[in-house]
């Protein structure tokens, strides 16, 4: 290529010289052609020059570029160096004397808290049992409020109460177990890490990662020429990559700087990288930062990454308690997480461990005796589903969204702030599994394809509106759509509570009022006409209003509304918490209304509450990762209704489990003390039931994505799987908020003395039976009122219901 | 000298009232305080105020972390008292001494219509008529005419 291009160029030269000179060619002699071998040293120094340019030019380009990678290094490798999610953990169990807790859910909670029991309690994270009593071996913990350090705690029970607690030999009023972790607010890669220093992390695991990775870490400079050389020779004698050359730091800046790309451009950048790391950091930063970064695998969205958090998600350990099988194991596990993956591939991981105990004692980092003792146990992980390292979504979703009205997402994801929340572990778990069996048989009865039902439940504490538990599908480790919080369906009779206490709170109207169930219809604005049925589609005449109440009569409950008046009723669904506008229709009255299941259990809270509006918490404090605290929630919530109102409310929801749709939990807890109230909208599209009881609400929606009937109402679909959460978490039957009047009312809904025809004792406000409770010497008892309940109604208020009648 | 004499009746007090409550059989979730029952605290029950978290004979884990609050407030750490305050509540969630003291720290610290929120729940659950609930009543109402003049009612 070289010659033939040579004559050409100096063809090109003879032609065009003696044009360019002619004066000078016609003076002197003729010039001769120059050639290479005459004089060669023109070309030679232009050669050369055009080197020395291109090479300081090459030299400058490559300096610029090393100066921008020395940048990036330095930036990013000073401060923080990755970005944290927030840990989101659940409330700590408290232990205190007096508790009722069963054993069961002791157990579980702390096995939940990856503890083990053993029959010496000797470690942090262990628990046994020394006759009747419990000994726990508590870790320290930094909680929301304080440190607490690690402690043996001795517990005895009496009739399943904690009896004493006693922390080193003393008596102790209040001891806690440390939060269960319950997920993350990641970023969208889903990086999840728990940063670890140098000084804890075992020599042995140090050792071990330095003899299979990178044996000359302490002493190459970023770049190790032996182990490339190595590698290439390992490789063409297998005639494939068996062996990779790269050090350690090339490996920290591949993953910490650079992507996975497989190209020269890359592996250039990597090599100079490499040597700018090792001229700004220690060998020990380098390590560090290392075991920070290395990838270990994969947990759902999670991807797991530095040993600190492997260890605890393969062996539910710190990294401290880890023994010599399983520092093996997790070093082995670097060459390649997937395939070495202990959950799916225990024989292969085996075979890896060996490996490295085998290179251990080969530099004599472990005896022979350590390797074989090593080699010779099994492989034990802990199981990769576990409680511990499982997420909530629907849970999670909800505290992501109440901290972003404080906080940007983006601190949230990147910082590394823990979350104090209220989650109950044992009561979310009693309600996801109610949920998961119920929906199952449920679509079986029915014939139904699975999946064709949906679920949502939410348990909040009836004091302080605290989300104990939320369940937001039947796919309970689903993030996607939570219909918790975003499923707006029709309430059907779980409206009808409001309607009731708009009436109570008229003081026109008590319990034992007569009201008529008939048939009704209501002319709307544009014509249509609204005439509400009842379920069973009778009519039931005059009845105690408490009854319309606890049978869910649509006809009676109808008729009272519009005579209270619809304004009222819209008032009082405002007063209860409904943030929403609601429209003033008739139709309302009968929950025609859309509402989530955090909504309706905002409304809900009211009732059980004792009238305190508040919005269902989940969040009690923030804290950064330094455990500075940044917000703590307290409690919150005005009063919207006395509580003596609420209380006669409370009446009427507990005779809903006394002789109404909610009979059967009377029949299953042995007890009438629990306020309840079923749900079910138009052709049974939508199934509800909430109900409370002194410690817990709950609140359950079972329906069809597609909004399609079904072939239950909210007593045969919501009401099993309320109940069966309840059994679970052990109901508390109902106390009094205030103490009502109570009395013997007649046929008429007349307060009467006792033994005078009454019928039934129902409560009244406190003080109003004063002077008129009817004796038997009144004639009007038997002869009965001259107008019932309704026409005296009539009498004194003329609504504008009363023309369509 | 008369406060030293008060403070001096007061800590007398609290020593007399350290005994853990014999009623630990029962969940304490709707036990009532225990505060001020002796005859002993009748001087001091006359101020209608309280000056410590901890004052007064409680549950032992509600006692705790009282302990724990007035620590807090000492330290001025107010927002971490009314922290520990909410979790002796989450204990004790029918409490009205508790709600009193969360009220008391809130209109310490200026949040009134917070103090006014908890002074209704301490009321609610305040029950029977002895003397410790008379005097809780009393304090109650000292605290919310405080709260009513401040808020200009």
């Amino acid at each position: 290529m070289t010659t033939a291009k040579k004559p050409a160029r100096a063809k090109k030269t003879s032609t065009k010289k003696p044009a360019a000179s002619k004066k000078t060619a016609a003076k002197k002699k003729p010039i001769k052609p120059v050639s290479e071998t005459s004089n060669p040293r023109p070309w030679k120094q232009r050669c050369w020059s055009w080197f020395w340019r291109l090479s300081i030019l090459f030299i400058l380009v490559l300096g610029t570029w090393l100066v921008y990678l020395d940048a990036q290094v330095r930036s990013q490798f000073d401060g923080n160096k990755w970005t944290l999610p927030a840990k989101v953990y659940a409330r700590p169990l408290s232990l205190y004397p007096g508790l009722l807790l069963s054993a069961e859910q002791l157990i579980a909670e702390l096995k939940w808290n990856d503890y083990k029991a053993v029959s010496h309690v000797v470690t942090p994270g262990t628990y046994g049992r020394e006759g009747q009593d419990w000994i726990i071996y508590r870790r320290g913990f930094s909680f929301s409020d304080r440190n607490e350090d690690a402690v043996k705690v001795r517990l005895s029970f009496s009739a399943g109460r904690i009896s004493q607690l006693s922390v080193a030999g003393q008596t102790e009023g209040l001891v806690r177990i440390e939060p269960q972790y319950i997920g993350g607010i990641f970023p969208a890669h889903h990086e999840d890490r728990e940063l670890i220093t140098l000084k804890d992390v075992p020599p042995a695991l140090v050792a071990a990662l330095i003899a299979v990775e990178d044996r000359a870490y302490f002493d190459h400079f970023g770049l190790s020429i032996r182990g490339i050389l190595r590698a290439m020779k390992a490789n063409i004698a297998a005639g494939r990559t068996v062996q990779g050359g790269s050090t350690l730091t090339q490996q920290l800046v591949k993953n910490f700087f650079l992507t996975n790309e497989r190209s020269l451009r890359r592996k250039v950048k990597e090599a100079f990288m490499a040597l700018l790391l090792e001229l700004h950091y220690s060998k020990e930063d380098i390590l560090q930062a290392y075991l920070n970064e290395v990838y270990l695998g994969q947990a759902g969205r999670r991807s797991i990454h530095g040993i600190a958090l492997a260890s605890r998600f393969y062996f539910a350990k710190n990294v401290q308690q880890l023994d010599l099988s399983e520092i093996a194991l997790l070093v082995g596990m670097i060459k390649g997480p997937s395939y070495y993956n202990p959950f799916r591939k225990a024989e292969r991981a085996r075979t890896r461990r060996d490996t490295v105990l085998n290179v251990m004692e080969e530099l004599n980092i472990i005896s022979a005796a350590q390797r074989i003792n090593a080699q010779g146990q099994p492989i034990r992980v802990a199981k990769s589903g576990r409680a511990g390292q499982r997420e909530y979504p629907a849970f999670i979703q909800l505290v992501k969204r109440q901290l972003q009205t404080d906080y940007r997402l983006e601190d949230l994801q990147n910082t590394g702030l823990r979350i104090f929340t209220t989650l109950d572990p044992w009561l979310q778990h009693a309600t996801e599994k109610s949920v998961q069996q119920h929906v199952t048989n449920l679509e079986k009865r029915a014939g139904f394809a699975k999946p064709t039902l949906e679920a949502a439940a939410i348990v909040t504490s009836v004091d302080g509106a605290e989300v104990r538990a939320i369940v937001g599908s039947r796919r309970v480790r689903y993030f996607g759509f939570n219909r918790a919080l975003d499923a707006q369906r029709s309430i059907g009779s779980l409206a009808k509570p409001a309607v009731y206490l708009t009436a109570l709170a008229s003081g026109r109207y008590d319990w034992s009022s007569i009201v008529d169930d008939k048939a009704v219809s209501v002319a709307g604005q544009d014509g249509s006409i609204w005439g509400p049925k009842n379920y069973d589609k009778k009519d039931h005449g005059k009845i105690f209003m408490v009854d319309a109440l606890a049978k869910s009569y649509n006809q009676a409950t109808a008729r009272l509304g519009m005579k209270v008046g619809i304004g009222q009723v819209v008032e009082t669904f405002e007063r209860l918490g409904v943030e929403k506008f609601i429209p003033p229709y008739p139709s309302i009255l009968l929950g025609s209304l859309s509402m989530s299941p955090l909504e309706v259990t905002q409304m809900f809270q009211t009732y059980a509450s004792g009238g305190f509006a508040m919005k269902p918490r989940v969040i009690q404090a923030l804290t950064t990762s330094d455990n500075q605290v940044l917000t703590s929630y307290a409690l919150q919530g005005r009063e919207a209704f006395s509580p003596e109102l609420i209380e006669r409310l409370r009446y009427g929801l507990q005779q809903v489990v006394v002789q109404g749709t909610g009979k059967r939990l009377a029949k299953t807890f042995n007890t009438t003390k629990i306020a309840a109230k079923t749900g079910t909208s138009d052709e049974q599209r939508d199934a509800w039931f909430a109900g409370f009881d002194d410690r817990h609400l709950g609140v359950v929606w079972l329906g069809r994505d597609d909004n399609k009937a079904m072939p239950f109402t909210g007593a045969s679909g919501a009401l099993p799987i309320w109940q069966n959460i309840f059994k679970q978490s052990g109901l508390e039957p109902l106390t009094p908020l205030v103490d009502l009047d109570w009395a013997w009312v007649n046929v008429y809904g007349q307060a009467v003395e006792e033994d005078c025809g009454g019928v039934r004792k129902m409560p009244f406000k406190s003080g109003s039976l004063i002077g008129s409770e009817i004796s038997c010497d009144d004639e009007e008892t038997f002869s009965g009122p001259q107008v019932d309940s309704i026409e005296k109604e009539r009498q004194r208020s003329s609504s504008w219901f009363d023309w369509f009648f | 000298m008369v406060r030293l004499v008060f403070l001096a009746l007061v800590i007398s007090f609290l020593t007399a009232c350290s005994s853990i409550p014999n009623s630990l059989k029962h969940d304490p979730r709707n036990q009532q305080s225990y505060e001020v029952e002796s005859d002993t605290a009748n001087e001091y029950s006359q101020q209608d105020d309280i000056l410590r978290l901890d004052e007064g004979k409680h549950h032992p884990a509600v006692q705790v972390l009282l302990t724990q609050a007035e620590d807090a407030r000492q330290q001025d750490q107010h927002q971490q008292a009314l922290s520990y305050l909410d979790r002796a509540r989450q204990i004790q969630p029918r409490n009205s001494a508790i709600f009193y003291r969360q009220a008391w720290l809130n209109y310490r610290l200026r949040e009134l219509q917070q103090a006014q929120q908890l002074l209704q729940r301490a009321r609610l659950f305040l029950r029977g008529s002895n003397a410790s609930h008379e005097i809780l009543q009393r304090r109650i109402k000292t605290l919310q005419n405080k709260v009513d003049a401040k808020q200009g009612l």
